[in-house]
């Protein structure tokens, strides 16, 4: 327990430096972009330069570099995220709104990926330098070229226009469903394309991950007596291949957390996904700094956060890991 | 000539193919103006013409009646620049910051690596999201906002490289002839640890390549310059009637990015080779 609890430690006190640059970064973003927000308020409701300084004033954007500095990090240390001019509303409570889409899509699209990486990825390693081997690694290569807007928009055509298996876009039907069951399948089957569109290229990474492992697993020791003990196939490939390759494929899922939240972006955009990603994508469009400064923020909370947990899975499954020296 | 590196490359064939094909995509940046010496915004034709329906248009029309085949050519220059130059300032940063963090350590190192960190930690197309949105869609923005985060990875690589060497001999007794940390640094850690970058090279100049395209698509790149992310967005609007207008320059962008990494395959492979 001890262990875990250093680890988290550690973990939380190397997050602090990365926040305070990100946040120092996203300043600057606000400094540089045409207009604050107050020039974004009085555009819509109107006033003279007395009430613009007045209001500037009161919401700490006047004064100088530092202290505007000062003030922006003091609010995001208090979790306000200011308030959005496309939407009028807090940015917090639209980023609380969209994070749960978003996080569905990157667990389906995590879980796609890591489920066709792995079996295509023990295909290839099972016998190295083979006409499947080599198709596979092929194969590999052409699925990180593949652009994935692009991918979405193949999808839509062949499998959600000529041939509607799959709904155009959204996240759940405008018609209700039945029941729970009805509104989870409802949810699924949305899922698909976006997934699929979103997921291809990490089942390249996945699949790399996995073949290395298996190829290294298979002249192993222990699975050569595993063998010679006479042990099936299978439970020789899930004992002494599989598992050992859990922990690189975490690894790759740890990693990948970020791109993952960047090809929402245009996924999500894609499949009018109400996510962070399309919030991001929004927030350009509508020249909305707060807002995308709130995105910026909360996508690189969510980041620390899941590598965290990433991290926390690692060392339940490797006993070595967060031990004293480690 | 038999043990360079470049023969080494030919002789795979993953290396080969790649060259090949981009070789041709530098054929096409460099001839398009030739080829198509018309403006490529020019409607030449009647509105989306099927590929391979005309000789004059292989390709066929987008739904404006604008050549696709021309749009696609004049289309691979700025690409193909944007993701060299990604490459170019995203590597020659990595390269001085992981030299100096290496060489130096202590709160030179930890300032680097920190800032490496939070970059690697924020989204990077989020990163090149707000960039764009500030800097503008130039080419000089685009580069920025796409290398920002792209220099983290081979000034990590060159920092374990540096460290490494640093103590190896032949580093110690320059430092022990009394030579200068920077002079010992620039002439003899960097050039070995310049392959170690280099491998990275091809991964870099995909991914701007990939990222550069889903700007435009997403309508944040140079309106006025062919690109095949926007010609997909364009062809959005036509794409259940005439899917050929997304296929195409998709299919170009697939192909290039294909050839760089193919190529970085053969690199990495004719790397490992040369060294056991």
């Amino acid at each position: 327990m001890t262990r875990v609890l250093r680890l988290l430690a550690l973990r939380g006190l190397s997050a602090i430096p990365t926040l305070l640059i990100v946040a120092c970064g996203a300043f600057l973003l606000l400094e540089f972009a045409a207009g604050d927000a107050v020039d974004a308020y009085l555009a819509q409701t109107g006033g003279d330069a007395g009430f613009a300084a007045e209001l500037r004033r009161s919401l700490g954007l006047g004064g100088t570099f530092a202290e505007r500095l000062a003030g922006f990090l003091v609010s995001l240390a208090t979790l306000d995220l200011g308030q959005s001019v496309v939407f009028t509303r807090p940015v917090a409570s639209i980023i609380a709104e969209r994070l749960p889409n978003t996080l569905l899509l990157m667990a389906s699209t995590t879980l796609f990926a890591a489920g066709f990486g792995l079996g295509l990825g023990m295909l290839a390693g099972r016998h190295p330098n083979s006409f499947t081997d080599h198709g596979i690694s092929m194969a590999a290569l052409v699925l990180l070229a593949i652009p994935n807007f692009w991918l979405g928009l193949l999808l839509v055509v062949g499998l959600a226009v000529s041939w509607p298996l799959f709904p155009v876009a959204g996240i759940r039907s405008l018609t209700g469903t039945s029941g729970l069951v009805g509104a989870l399948l409802d949810l699924l089957h949305h899922l698909v394309l976006p997934t699929v569109a979103l997921g291809a290229g990490y089942i390249a990474l996945y699949l790399r991950t996995l073949r290395a492992g298996m190829v290294e697993a298979w002249q192993s020791d222990h699975v050569r007596a595993a063998r010679a003990r006479g042990l099936s196939e299978v439970s020789v490939l899930r004992r002494g291949v599989v598992r050992p390759a859990l922990l690189p494929s975490l690894v790759v899922a740890g990693q990948n957390i970020g791109t993952l939240v960047g090809g929402s972006v245009v996924v999500e955009t894609l499949f009018a996904i109400p996510g962070m990603g399309r919030l991001a994508f929004e927030a350009v469009t509508g020249r909305d700094t707060a807002l995308l400064v709130g995105v910026v923020m909360s996508a690189t909370l969510l980041v620390l956060v899941i590598n965290l947990v990433v991290d926390l899975a690692m060392a339940w499954l490797d006993p070595r890991l967060g031990a004293v020296d480690g | 000539m038999g043990n360079s590196l470049a023969a080494r490359l030919l002789g795979t064939t993953a290396g080969l193919a790649g060259l090949l094909l981009l070789l041709a995509a530098a054929i096409m940046a460099m001839a398009a103006p030739w080829l198509f010496p018309a403006d490529p915004f020019d409607i030449v034709a009647r509105p989306l013409l099927r590929p391979f329906s005309q000789i004059q248009h292989p390709l066929g029309t987008d739904r404006l009646g604008r050549d696709l085949l021309a749009m696609i050519a004049h289309g691979t220059r700025p690409s193909l620049i944007t993701a060299l130059s990604v490459a170019a300032v995203a590597l020659g940063i990595g390269l001085a910051a992981g030299a100096l963090a290496g060489m130096f350590g202590g709160l030179v190192d930890e300032l680097i690596m920190r800032l490496a960190d939070a970059l690697q930690t924020v989204p990077s197309f989020v990163v090149a999201l707000a960039v764009v949105s500030v800097l503008g869609p130039s080419l000089p923005g685009l580069v920025a906002a796409l290398s920002l985060s792209a220099w983290t990875a081979p000034a990590r690589v060159v920092r374990a490289e540096v460290m490494r060497l640093r103590s190896a001999a032949f580093v110690e007794s320059s430092l022990l002839l009394g030579q200068n940390r920077v002079i010992v640094a620039l002439q003899v850690v960097l050039p070995n640890a310049i392959t170690a970058a280099l491998a990275l090279a091809a991964v870099i100049v995909a991914g701007a390549l990939l990222s550069e395209a889903a700007l435009s698509f997403l309508g944040l790149g140079d309106p006025n310059r062919p690109s095949w992310g926007a010609l997909i967005a364009e062809g959005r609007q036509v794409m259940r009637t005439a899917p050929h207008v997304i296929i195409a320059p998709g299919i170009a962008l697939l192909l290039t990015v294909l050839a760089v990494s193919l190529v970085g395959e053969g690199v990495a492979k004719a790397l490992s080779r040369r060294t056991s």
